[in-house]
Formats: structure tokens, C-alpha cells, sequence
């Protein structure tokens, strides 16, 4: 059994706007262990970004916007903390890279400055010492050049190298835990590429666990050892990956893959859409969010929320009517693809 | 777990129709750009007081001579430099006139002269801007170099120049002189926020439509700044108030009998030591709108600044 | 597809739009010679930098060319006099990438639609106008009540929908589809390209769709041209990009892209170039991809490999290409 080394339970974080409330995360659940990559895969506004910002501490209860929950790491819980105590770990034991680095990166600043900044601001070391750290990490990530390319200005590299400096900022301190929101989205695909093999090829050589946000199914198809759909500030489905991509039970995860055409199947005449857009936070709808967009609602859908039915998979669950065991005892388990044929 | 051990009905479990072919209804509360901006506005408590004060002070200007019998120009000589009493509710001048109507009087001129002195060198200028920005090249190198030394020369030497020319005293002659001096500030921020805009793809939308460059400036660029410059329109109300009565005071703006704010602190800035109410009286009135105008722009900042809107 | 010879519609003959830039020339198209034919679609793929944009922007004489022609209908937009420039806007139209800085955020959706119309004088009664802004709008998907919105009231799915009503006002014959989807979730994707496919049914206008997403090109695509560095480095019929690629370029980005599927993954021998894209100022002699390409010899070093047929309807530009 190995450990967890982040445990965020029931977070529920809401931010009060003119129009009303927001409820971005509605009862979140969910936990990395240790050398493990977890993936949280939704759409825009789906909740996902919100509920990693909240477990870094960067969303708090005292400004009123987390409403309940808890997260647990290194015996603490985030949500009770300072915000001193909170910026001592962050950066330090949990770190964060982003979807463009270029406004993360000061543009006044050598980039090598920028990481040996990174590690002395929670190290008591001398400059050489945090120089020599910053040139193994930079070697550890396989930046070509690492000496020269340390002397210059983020506006000097190319995408993929600022991708790889600002990896090597969040890595420095050695964190237990990193989290990526969309790391390679704003990336060429063949920059994509490298960057996803780099940070497949950290996880082997370090003992940090990754969190992984993204939109795109093939990005954690490649990383992710265990996944979580998020729909509408809720966690649709997990399981493993294998579980997810082979034997999904949820009719968002069945759209989200079949959404996207895939390279080695062959073209088919219509792509399969998920009509209509996702429910308005502000007003959830009562039964199950997804039921408006779902072509195998049922009367049940729209009257109640279904809660997470377990799977016989390893940790399988989903929040779907269609596994509930009363359903399954009068029609059978759903598998994806019969949703199709049915429609 | 509560729900699991509920008795589901017995249709629970039955197809619901397939969703009818609605687009997603837009449930949040309707707000226009302009709506949210008065939201924001109206928090700023300030801001929305001021707005009330020139509500007020448009409205006496109006209606304040109306409020008693006396008109601007007929002297009493049997109540000369009065101070303010119960029949002259703000004194009278050292002709007899009665100070309340020719406060509200002079403040029609001074108000009218800041709002036409104001708008029209904004719009010569968006338009002069809006063209070089959108053109580029070697037309707005020139208009910028040309605006560059038309503003190294402080605007007051031109305008008293140009009062000289058309020769000082009417109001026409006032709003003329201060329009061909203040439309550069105006062109020059417009054209710096037009060059922003015209790289959005709606401007290059517009000209794939074929859309000629007068309906781009006029339509799309010139509209899309005024969120901003709008703010800059409220703040220089209150400099133009100032040159009004500044020129009026040095004796090259509006000419007795005709009153003015400024036209009144002169005429009262020679009796200041014993009759101080004529002389504080209009200035108190220039202080307060100027105040006031600035107080708005500055509420006007913050609603329109997109970054600080929740 | 049917292999019928359909008439070209717009015909690029070895087309260079440069740009002058620090340091040097930007060389963002270097001699692209394409044709589109009526009623098809023609993908365009890149990476940034690859200068897909800048051709489209060429198209669309939004940018003049230093050299080659741009031909429609055979004649060159560069030689039209001020109707025909005219009567061009209308033909040729853009869909854009951003569905947030597309819209003017001041006019309500039904002005936005009908600017090309107001451009044109199309409609003199303002019955007429606002029945075709509703038929345009249902054509998209969007409902009569949502004219009277303001952009900023809709999703991004629904704002690529207002820009494409737009496009379509004028009945174009060609559509210059600039990453129309790169900045919606998958859902929306899906949705935006099914509704492209439709309108072309039925309306039969020639697309060309400018993209990074091989996976959602293919789709849409009936030719698929692949662009490094300015330059077409192979053309084909869109399954023949996929299933029987040439050019070292193109496999290397199809193995780039992941597959939704971790047994897949896990198991996919895949191709990883090293090093980024260089710079498009002051390019090297010989192929632009020789510095990148894990089979470059010396010939690619020296002799810039140009388009040649090497299948009907194939073409490659690769020296060792068979």
C-alpha cells in the first residue's frame, strides 16, 4: 500500500459574483501518492484548476471562498494555514508549472538567476552552491547548453526551452508534489512531445507525484497512472487509466473520447459531439448536471444527483444512474459504444 | 446515504425524451458593458455624490435665476455690496446686482463653455487619432510629429494668441480658441489605443467583410476607445473650467456684462478685503465642480478598468 | 471523395510573402504553390512559425505578396481593380481563431452578422435584413432571441458560431478557416467542425482549414498540405497523409501526437525530434528540416528538395522520398 502523500476531501469552494454564487468545485475528492502522476481531465470551467489552486493553499477559507473540505499534506491541513506558513511551502515542497511560462518567467531577469533564486529563497545556501544545484537540474531535464543558456533573458528561447526552465524552477527544492495545469497546451505538438517525455522520464528519476490538469485525453492517456473526470465542479468518474479508457462507465468519459478522432482509427463521416454546453454554476441543475447533455438520460437523472457508485475495477467509481446497482439489475451494465448504436 | 436507501419510483429508471434541439439558454442575469459599468460605479459612494452635486449644480444653473426676481444685469443702487441677507440670498456686487442670479448665470456660461470646450476637441481629435493610428506609415509620422510640436508650446501662450486674433469677449470665440488648442492630447491617447485594437481580430473581420477605412475608424476603432478616453473627457472638464475663468480673470475671456464664474472672481478679486462673500462665492463654485468632475472620473477609472471588475 | 475534376477556384504560384524584422528577411512564405479547387477543403498544418497564418493572410489580400501570383477564378487579386477588389471581399472570407477578440464587444450579435451586409448594401429594407440575420443565425445553431445579445453573454462555442454566421452572410465560395477550434474544449470542437461540414453541403464552398491539430484535420480535410518553415513539404489526399506519408516532417508530427488510449501508448514506437523549430530569419542552405531530420545526408545540406509527384495527387518535397 503505498502512501498518500496529498489528501483533499469534500473541498467545496464557491466565489460569491453580482450574478450570484458560483459553485466551481461541488464536493471534491481526491489523492496523489507518493511517485504517483494523477490525471483531473474536464473542460474549461469544469473546476478543475480551481480545486488545484485551492489545495495549494491559494484559495482560502478565511477569504470566504472555500467552503468546506480539508486537505491533507505532510500531516497538515492546507486550508488551516497562514499564508507565511503557506508560502514556506509553496515552492519549496509543492511547486507549479503553468500553460504559458513566458508570463511566469521575469523578463528582466537571466533565467539561471530565476532558478538559483527559486532555491535559495527556501534554502539557507551559498550562490555557488545553488548554481551547482541549478546546473543538475538543467542537465537533469536535458537542456542543451545549460551554462550559456543560464546567461539569458526568457525572451531569448525558444517555447519549449522556457517549458523546461520553468520545470526546472518548480523542481529545484526537490517538491513532493507538482502540479502541471496544462503544461503543454500553449506547445507545438513536437515541442509537446519532448516535454511529455521529459516529464515521464522525471517521474522514473525523482520521488515527486504529479498532478496533472488537462483537457486533452492523449496527454493523459501517455502520463497519467490514474485519472479523474471532472464535470461541472464534480468528479465524474476515476479509476486507473487503463479502467477509463477501456472500460469508461460515464457518459461524459464516453463523449470526451469519442470526441476526439483518433490517429490510428479511421475517419468517420460525422464526429460524434456532446450537444449543447455545460449547466450555469451559478444555478446547478438539481438531478445530474450532465443529464441535459446526455442522450441516456433517464427520468431519475433530472430528479436526483447521483452519487459515486463503485466499480468492480480497482477503485473504480462513477457518479452515473446507469451504474446504479438497481439499474444494472434490470437492464444490464452499459458499456461505451451501446450508448451509440442506441442513438 | 440517504439516497441509496430511497424507494426509487417506478419510472425512475425509464429514457427520458431526447433532449429537444434547444440551444443552451443563457440563465445568468442579463448585464450590457454599460449596465456593469454603473454596477461598479455605484459601489464607489464618493464618486456617485459628486455625480449627484453636478446633477444639482446643472439644475440650478438652470433654474437658479428663476428662484427670485432679480436678472443678472440691473443694478439697485439703494443695495450696493450687501452682504447676503434674507432678499439677496448670496449678496449683492458693488453695482447692485443681485450675486445669487449672476452666480447661476455665470455658471450657465461657465458649464456651457467647459462641455463644448471639451467635446469638440475630443471628437477632432478621435478623428485625427482614429486616421493615424489605423493608416499608419508615414501619415501618422507626420501628425505625430506635428501634434509633438504643437504641444511643446504650453496651450495658455495659444490661446491667448488666438483670443487676440478673434479678439476676446464672446463666448463663441472662447470655445473656437480652446478647441484648436485641445484636441492633441485627445488624438495622440486615440491613437495609441487604436493601434492596440486594430490587431484584434474583429477589426481584421471587418476589412475581410471589405468594409472601407472611414466605417473601421468610425464604427469599430473609434467606439471601442471611448470606454476608456472617457475617463479622460470627465478629467479635463475641470482644467477647462480653470482656463475659463483664468482668462476670464486676466481680462481675455467673456466680457461684463456678461457673467461668468471667472468673470465674477475678477470683478470681486478688487473688493476681496471687504466684501470677501463676493469673491468666495464663485470661487467656491469653481472649486466644488472641478472637484466634483474629477471625483467622477476617478469613480469612472475603476468601473471601466476591466481588470477590476468582479 | 469522387474524382472528379472540379474547377480551381484559387490557384498559388510560387508565393512569397516576406517580412522585414531585426537581423534580417523573415522569409514566412517561400514560394507556395497551391491550388483549390471549388467545393473542397484543403488543411493546412504547421507548427507556429510555419507560416500556415501568413498564407492565409495572403489569401485573403490582407497582406501583398513579394513574389508569385494569387490567382481566383484565374484572374489576380493583386491586378483587381476597386469592384472587383469589392466583389473579392465578398467571396473570400476568414473565421478566426479567438472567439473572445473576434466579436466587436460593443455591437449586439445581429449587427455583427449583418456588417458584411451593411459593407455591401445588401439589404435596403430593414424587414429583409433582420429575416437573413435569423436565417444565419439558425444556420449556425443559434436561436432568433440571440440577436439582440451582447458577445460577451456567450460561450466561447457559441461566439465561433456568431463568426461563422458572419462568414457565411456574404455566401462566400472560399473560407479561410484560421485554427477555428484550437481555442474550444473537445465537445465544442466536434460541434464546430460537424457544423462546418454541414454548411459546406449545403452551401459548397472550399475551406481552408488552417491548423496544429492533425487528429481534428482529418476530419474536414479532402487534401491535407504540410507546412515547415514556409514551405508545403508534401500534399496528399488527407487518408493518404495518414496512412502512406512520405516526408520525414510529416511522420515525425503524426508520431507526435498522443493516442487517447494508454495500452497504445505504452506499446507505440514513436518518433521525438530533437531540438525546436529554427528560425525562420536567414535560413540555411538546402532543406529547412535537414537540422531536425533524424535521415538528413549531405545532399539535404546543400540542394533544397522541391515539391515533385511522386503518386498522383502526392507530392513530396524530400530528396529521399520514394
Amino acid at each position: 500500500m503505498s502512501e498518500k502523500i496529498l489528501d483533499v476531501k469534500n473541498l467545496v469552494v464557491t466565489f460569491d459574483m453580482y450574478q450570484g454564487s458560483v459553485q466551481a468545485v461541488r464536493d471534491v475528492s481526491f489523492y496523489v501518492n507518493k511517485k504517483e502522476t494523477i490525471g483531473i481531465v474536464g473542460e474549461s470551467g469544469c473546476g478543475k484548476s480551481v480545486s488545484v489552486k485551492t489545495a495549494m493553499g491559494l484559495n482560502s477559507k478565511s477569504n470566504g471562498s472555500v467552503k468546506g473540505g480539508q486537505v491533507l499534506f505532510e500531516g497538515k491541513d492546507i486550508l488551516q494555514l497562514s499564508e507565511k506558513e503557506i508560502r514556506e511551502i509553496l515552492g519549496n515542497r509543492m511547486s507549479m508549472i503553468f500553460q504559458d511560462p513566458f508570463t511566469f518567467l521575469n523578463p528582466t531577469m537571466p533565467v539561471g538567476r530565476q532558478i538559483t533564486e527559486a532555491y535559495l529563497r527556501h534554502h539557507k545556501a551559498s550562490r555557488r552552491e545553488a548554481r551547482e544545484k541549478a546546473l543538475n537540474i538543467l542537465k537533469l531535464i536535458s537542456l542543451p547548453n545549460p551554462e550559456e543558456n543560464m546567461k539569458r533573458y526568457p525572451h531569448q528561447l525558444s517555447g519549449g526551452m522556457r517549458q523546461r526552465i520553468m520545470i526546472a524552477m518548480a523542481l529545484i527544492c526537490d517538491p513532493a508534489v507538482l502540479f502541471a495545469d496544462e503544461p503543454t497546451t500553449a506547445l507545438d505538438v513536437t515541442i509537446q512531445a519532448q516535454i511529455i517525455d521529459l516529464m515521464n522520464d522525471l517521474k522514473a528519476k525523482t520521488d515527486t507525484s504529479i498532478v496533472l490538469i488537462t483537457h486533452d485525453m492523449g496527454v493523459v492517456a501517455k502520463m497519467a497512472d490514474r485519472i479523474y473526470v471532472m464535470y461541472a465542479g464534480k468528479i465524474v468518474e476515476h479509476g486507473d487509466a487503463d479502467t477509463i479508457f477501456h472500460k469508461p462507465r460515464h457518459p461524459y468519459t464516453w463523449g470526451l473520447l469519442n470526441s476526439v478522432p483518433r490517429l490510428d482509427e479511421r475517419t468517420k463521416e460525422e464526429l460524434h459531439s456532446i450537444p449543447g454546453v455545460p449547466p450555469d454554476l451559478i444555478a446547478p441543475p438539481k438531478g445530474c448536471p450532465f443529464a441535459a447533455r446526455c442522450d441516456r438520460a433517464m427520468n431519475i437523472c433530472s430528479r436526483r444527483m447521483p452519487e459515486a457508485f463503485d466499480l468492480p475495477e480497482n477503485e473504480h467509481y462513477a457518479a452515473c444512474w446507469l451504474c446504479h446497482p438497481e439499474y444494472i439489475r434490470k437492464h444490464g451494465e452499459q458499456l461505451r459504444g451501446e450508448g451509440e448504436k442506441h442513438a | 446515504m440517504l439516497e441509496k436507501n430511497a424507494a426509487f419510483l417506478p419510472d425512475d429508471f425509464d429514457a427520458l425524451p431526447p433532449p429537444s434541439k434547444q440551444d443552451a439558454a443563457i440563465a445568468r442575469k442579463q448585464t450590457t458593458y454599460w449596465k456593469d459599468v454603473w454596477r461598479t460605479f455605484k459601489k464607489n459612494k464618493t464618486a456617485v455624490v459628486s455625480l449627484a452635486v453636478i446633477a444639482l449644480l446643472i439644475l440650478m444653473v438652470l433654474f437658479g435665476p428663476l428662484m427670485n426676481e432679480f436678472d443678472y444685469r440691473s443694478n439697485d443702487y439703494s443695495a450696493l455690496n450687501q452682504s447676503p441677507n434674507s432678499v439677496h440670498w448670496f449678496g449683492t456686487d458693488n453695482m447692485g446686482r443681485d450675486i445669487w442670479t449672476r452666480v447661476w448665470e455665470g455658471g450657465r456660461i461657465s458649464l456651457l463653455i467647459a462641455l463644448l470646450a471639451t467635446l469638440i476637441p475630443e471628437v477632432i481629435g478621435m478623428l485625427i487619432g482614429g486616421v493615424s493610428g489605423y493608416f499608419g506609415g508615414w501619415l501618422d509620422t507626420l501628425i505625430m510629429r506635428l501634434i509633438d510640436v504643437l504641444m511643446g508650446i504650453p496651450s495658455l501662450i495659444y490661446m491667448i494668441l488666438l483670443m487676440l486674433v478673434f479678439g476676446s469677449g464672446s463666448v463663441m470665440t472662447l470655445i473656437v480658441a480652446m478647441s484648436l488648442t485641445g484636441w492633441m492630447g485627445s488624438a495622440r491617447s486615440t491613437r495609441g489605443l487604436v493601434l492596440q485594437i486594430k490587431a484584434r481580430d474583429f477589426v481584421t473581420a471587418s476589412e475581410t467583410l471589405g468594409a472601407p477605412a472611414w466605417w473601421i475608424i468610425v464604427k469599430r476603432l473609434i467606439p471601442n476607445t471611448l470606454g476608456i478616453r472617457v475617463v479622460g473627457i470627465t478629467m479635463s472638464i475641470p482644467s477647462v473650467i480653470f482656463y475659463e475663468a483664468f482668462l476670464s480673470y486676466i481680462g481675455l475671456g467673456v466680457t461684463p456684462p456678461t457673467p461668468s464664474w471667472g468673470q465674477l472672481i475678477k470683478a470681486a478679486g478688487e473688493n476681496f478685503r471687504y466684501y470677501p462673500y463676493q469673491f468666495i462665492i464663485p470661487c467656491a463654485m469653481v472649486g466644488i465642480t472641478m472637484l466634483c468632475f474629477n471625483l467622477v472620473g476617478d469613480g469612472l477609472r475603476d468601473a471601466l478598468d476591466p481588470k477590476l471588475r468582479a | 471523395m469522387p474524382e472528379i475534376a472540379k474547377a480551381p477556384l484559387l490557384e498559388l504560384k510560387d508565393v512569397k510573402t516576406f517580412f522585414k524584422v531585426q537581423g534580417g528577411i523573415l522569409k514566412a512564405v517561400n514560394g507556395v504553390s497551391l491550388t483549390v479547387r471549388q467545393g473542397e477543403t484543403i488543411g493546412l498544418v504547421g507548427e507556429s512559425g510555419c507560416g500556415k497564418s501568413t498564407l492565409g493572410k495572403t489569401v485573403l489580400r490582407l497582406l501583398k505578396p513579394v513574389g508569385g501570383q494569387v490567382l481566383f477564378e484565374g484572374e489576380d487579386i493583386w491586378a483587381f481593380d476597386r469592384k472587383r477588389r469589392k466583389e473579392y471581399t465578398r467571396q473570400v472570407q476568414m473565421i478566426f481563431q479567438d472567439p473572445y477578440a473576434c466579436l466587436d464587444p460593443l455591437s449586439v450579435i445581429g449587427d455583427t452578422v449583418a456588417e458584411g451586409m451593411d459593407v455591401h448594401r445588401m439589404h435596403a429594407d430593414k424587414q429583409a435584413r433582420g429575416r437573413e440575420i435569423l436565417r444565419l443565425l439558425s444556420d449556425v445553431g443559434l436561436n432568433s432571441s440571440h440577436a439582440e445579445r451582447f458577445p460577451h453573454e456567450f460561450s466561447g462555442g457559441q461566439r465561433q458560431r456568431v463568426g461563422i454566421a458572419r462568414a457565411l452572410s456574404l455566401q462566400p465560395r472560399l473560407i479561410v478557416c484560421d485554427e477555428p477550434i484550437s481555442a474550444l474544449d473537445v465537445s465544442i470542437q466536434a460541434q464546430v467542425v460537424n457544423l462546418l461540414k454541414k454548411l459546406q453541403r449545403e452551401m459548397g464552398m472550399a475551406y481552408i482549414f488552417i491548423t496544429h491539430d492533425l487528429s481534428m484535420v482529418r476530419q474536414i480535410s479532402d487534401r491535407i498540405a504540410v507546412m515547415y518553415l514556409g514551405n508545403i513539404v508534401e500534399i496528399a489526399n488527407s487518408e493518404d497523409i495518414y496512412l502512406s506519408n512520405k516526408h520525414p516532417y510529416t511522420k515525425a508530427l503524426l508520431s507526435a501526437i498522443p493516442i487517447a488510449d494508454p495500452a497504445v501508448e505504452r506499446t507505440r514506437e514513436r518518433i521525438v525530434l530533437s531540438g525546436d523549430v529554427p528560425s525562420p530569419v536567414n535560413l540555411p542552405a538546402g532543406c529547412a528540416f535537414a537540422g531536425r531530420c533524424p535521415h538528413a545526408c549531405d545532399r539535404c545540406r546543400q540542394e533544397t528538395p522541391v515539391l515533385r509527384e511522386i503518386e498522383p495527387g502526392h507530392q513530396v518535397a524530400c530528396h529521399l522520398a520514394t
